[in-house]
Order: C-alpha cells, then structure tokens, then sequence
C-alpha cells in the first residue's frame, strides 16, 4: 500500500500505544468488537495520559463543519420527539438543582416519603432474597418467583400489549455493562426489570431505584418505580415493577442509585435508561 | 464575555436552557441519529437516548475542550456507535427520508459555528484523496471499515490506516485552533 512519506512520520515508538491510538480511531468511526472494546479499556487504564477522546472530538467537528456545508441535510428534530425529550430534560435538570441545594426540592418524586413504607419493602426484600438475586418492592402477586410471573405475563398479553425496550447506561455512569430490558403492561399496570451486568449493592447503605417517565402524566414528575437490590452481577435477574400511582404511556424508565429505602426526591444521576419505542 | 454555555445552564438547574437546548442542537443530533440508523424507529430511540446522556453529562462539559457543538455530536455519534456494537449490527448508510412532523424552528445563529465548519472542511481537503475518501464514507455515510474495505477493493488494514492518519492529520491541523484545537489536538 502506498503509504506516503509524510504519514510514515508519525511517533509511534510504543506498539502498544500504537494499537491505543488506532484503536481510539476505530472507536471514533465505527463499532468496536467485545474483545476491542476490552483492549481498548486495558490500553487506557495502562495509559492514563492519553486523551480518550480526541478522535472523537475531531470526527464531531467533522460532523459539524459538515451539516454547515450541507444545511440542506439538517433535518429538524420531529414535533412529538422534541416533547419526549423535554420531559427527560426537566426531570434530569430537577434533579441537578436539588443536588445543589439540599432541601425539599420536589423533584423525582411521585409518592410522599411517608407513603413508602420501606421497611415493607425490605421484609419483603428479605424474604425474596434467595440465592443470586433480588429484588425488592412490591405487592406480593401470588406468583412463586419474579421469573415466573413474568413468564406468565408474556404469555398472557400480545406483544402489542406490552412495552419493552432494551437497558442502555448512561455514558460515564457505574453500570456500564448492563443489559437486559424493561417489560410493561399499562393493562395489567404489572412489569418487570430482567437485569444482567449490574453491580451488587449493599442493601444495608444504598438500593437501586426505578423511575418510570409517564407520558399522560404531563412529563412533570416520574412515577417511583421502587428499590430493588442485586446480589449478583452475573446472573439474569427478574424484579417485579412497583409503581407507586398508575401508568398508562410510559417513555422512558430509569434506575438510579439511592440511600437504603429508596428516596422520595432522587440526586440522580441516572444511571441507565430503557426507552419505549413510539412506532 | 462570560456567557454560560447551554449545557452549563442545565447543569446549573436552567430548565429553559432545555428548550433553547434542544432549538439549538435538535437537528444536529436528530440528523446524526436519522443518518446512522437503520430506521426512523432506531432513530427515535437513539436520539432519546443522546439527550438523556446530554442532560446527565452536561455538568462535564467544558468549553475549553471543545465547542458545545462539537462535544454535543460527539456524544450523538458515540451512542449510535454504541448501538451499533450493542446490536451487533454494521451500520448501513441510508438516505434520509422526509420527515412527516411539522419543524421545529431551527435556529441558525452561530456564524462562528459556520466559521468554524469553513474552516474544518477545508482541513478536510488537506488530505490525501484516499483519506478523503475513506473519512467520508465511514464519517458521514457510516460504513463500516469492512465495507469501505469492499467498496474500495483495499485491504482492510489500510482503510483503518487512511482513516486513522487521516484524523491524525486533521488533528494535527486543528492543534493550534484556539476553540477547535485542543478538540483535536493533543
């Protein structure tokens, strides 16, 4: 190939440096594979002192100088998207004001503290609490296991009847491996987290916690969704939903992290999102 | 002047700086995530996505590292990359298709913002033409090195070198820029 003398000039006395770098320029322009992306994480860690992000700053003012040129390509961001964002937006900017200034914020919260009844929730979390896994919250539905009971609404409801979307974290947040999806049923108003990749918690000082994004509910306030635990970051794990007021349309669910018994006003940050498609 | 940047007023707690947000930056990140997925449905939810870790990150946003522009397309082309490999799907390039919503209204108000575009795309012409090309085709039509590979009948060892020195090289150019610069420079 016909390498030109200008380009055989640049530094690369370290080979694996070399790699990092090629590999922060694959990253910046396509998918990385699994076992890439695990390099990659191994060569940043051995070297703190590259910029990570580099590339993909200049590929971004790639992007940029780009729709410039081509204004004809902008398209405008969708009416009924716009308002989906927006909620998200007020709820996450709530969230950030109350974690300047301490105190009744009125943020994040859909039921009062004294509504929550948490020690409820842990003697039931205690009693669920067998083997890998478990979870929290909820009103007991006379099913054996979580796992079950989801099964058993998947059966019973077409998919047309359920939301589901897929866990996503969010970037530079702690749950950077989670995956699973997010199963609801306005009918039933049942749902359930199926969960893998994320960390055990120690229930005794924090618990995850859900919020669900209820689009009928004006975007203003996110429905608590519960606290739920994780014993184990392997394993699948099924966690009943317990919403704590009814939710007919909802966009997006979130898990944050939160002092044991959960929170009526969370600090954030979000952690991970499941977004319902709107087709 | 010390005017705060958008994603600074959110990170401060400015809800109105949402809105203002989302005029600002609502096609860029719309026409990103419409031009790198495969469909309007993954699209959707992409750019839902990006906006989300938008308001999360804004608190790390930091003007001296790049313009907000720049560092808002970065994270919008980071979660489609992301989707992509969590798919574990290659990325196809899809013509954009009419949008059937009514606009927003879309504010064009940054002349350095153009200025800035002037000024990237004519380091873009600096390059070798096989640079160009590859840069091109991966960047703005989001083919996978693969398929570059394909297209172009290279070896796909050197698409990632043409891409790769093609960065190094805009990089380099982009090093002394006092807004741009340290985006891509070291």
């Amino acid at each position: 190939m016909n390498i030109p003398p200008d380009d055989r000039s640049s530094p690369e006395a370290d080979p694996l440096e070399s790699r990092l770098d090629q590999l922060l320029a694959d990253r910046a322009t396509q998918a990385l594979s699994d076992d890439e992306w695990l390099e990659l994480e191994g060569l940043l860690a051995a070297h703190p002192e590259v910029d990570p992000d580099a590339y993909d700053r200049t590929v971004a003012a790639l992007e940029v100088s780009h729709q410039q040129e081509f204004p004809e390509l902008v398209e405008p961001l969708p009416v009924h998207l716009r308002q989906r964002i927006a909620a998200s937006g007020r709820i996450c900017v709530r969230s950030q004001r109350s974690r300047q200034t301490p105190g009744p914020a009125g943020a994040l919260s859909s039921r009062p503290a004294a509504e929550r009844v948490p020690s409820r929730w842990l003697g039931l979390a205690a009693a669920l609490l067998v083997g890998l896994t478990v979870g929290m919250l909820l009103e007991n539905r006379g099913e054996s296991s979580p796992e079950r009971a989801c099964a058993a609404l998947l059966e019973r409801r077409s998919p047309a009847e359920l939301a589901r979307a897929e866990w996503r974290a969010v970037e530079g947040e702690s749950l950077p491996g989670i995956g699973g999806e997010v199963i609801w049923c306005d009918r039933d108003q049942e749902g359930y987290l199926r969960l893998t990749g994320v960390p055990a918690n120690d229930p005794a000082v924090e618990q995850y916690q859900l919020w669900i994004v209820d689009e009928d509910r004006g975007h203003a306030q996110p429905v608590d969704g519960g606290v739920f635990d994780v014993a184990a970051a392997a394993e699948m794990q099924t966690i009943p939903i317990d919403a704590a007021l009814v939710v007919d349309r909802p966009g997006v669910f979130v898990i944050t992290l939160e002092p044991k018994g959960g929170v009526p006003v969370s600090d954030g940050p979000f952690l991970a999102t499941a977004t319902i498609p709107r087709g | 002047m010390n005017e705060r940047s958008l994603l600074q007023r959110i990170a401060s707690g400015d809800e109105r700086a949402v809105q203002e947000c989302m005029d600002r930056y609502g096609g860029l990140v719309w026409t990103i995530c419409r031009r790198l997925c495969r469909n309007v449905d993954d699209a959707e939810d992409a750019v839902q996505e990006v906006f989300i870790d938008l308001w999360s990150s804004s608190a790390r946003f930091d003007p001296s590292v790049a313009a907000e522009e720049t560092f808002i397309a970065m994270i919008a082309r980071r979660r489609v990359i992301d989707r992509w490999r969590k798919k574990r799907r290659e990325p196809k390039s899809e013509v954009i298709s009419e949008i059937n919503d009514p606009a927003a209204p879309r504010e064009k108000d940054e002349v350095e913002i153009a200025d800035e575009a002037s000024r990237v795309q004519m380091m873009m012409t600096r390059l070798r033409p096989e640079q160009q090309e590859v840069l091109d085709l991966s960047i703005f039509r989001g083919l996978s090195h693969s398929d570059i590979a394909g297209e172009l009948g290279l070896p796909l060892g050197t698409v990632k070198t043409h891409a790769r020195r093609g960065l190094m090289r805009i990089r380099e150019l982009l090093g002394e820029d006092p807004h741009l610069g340290k985006g891509g420079g070291e």
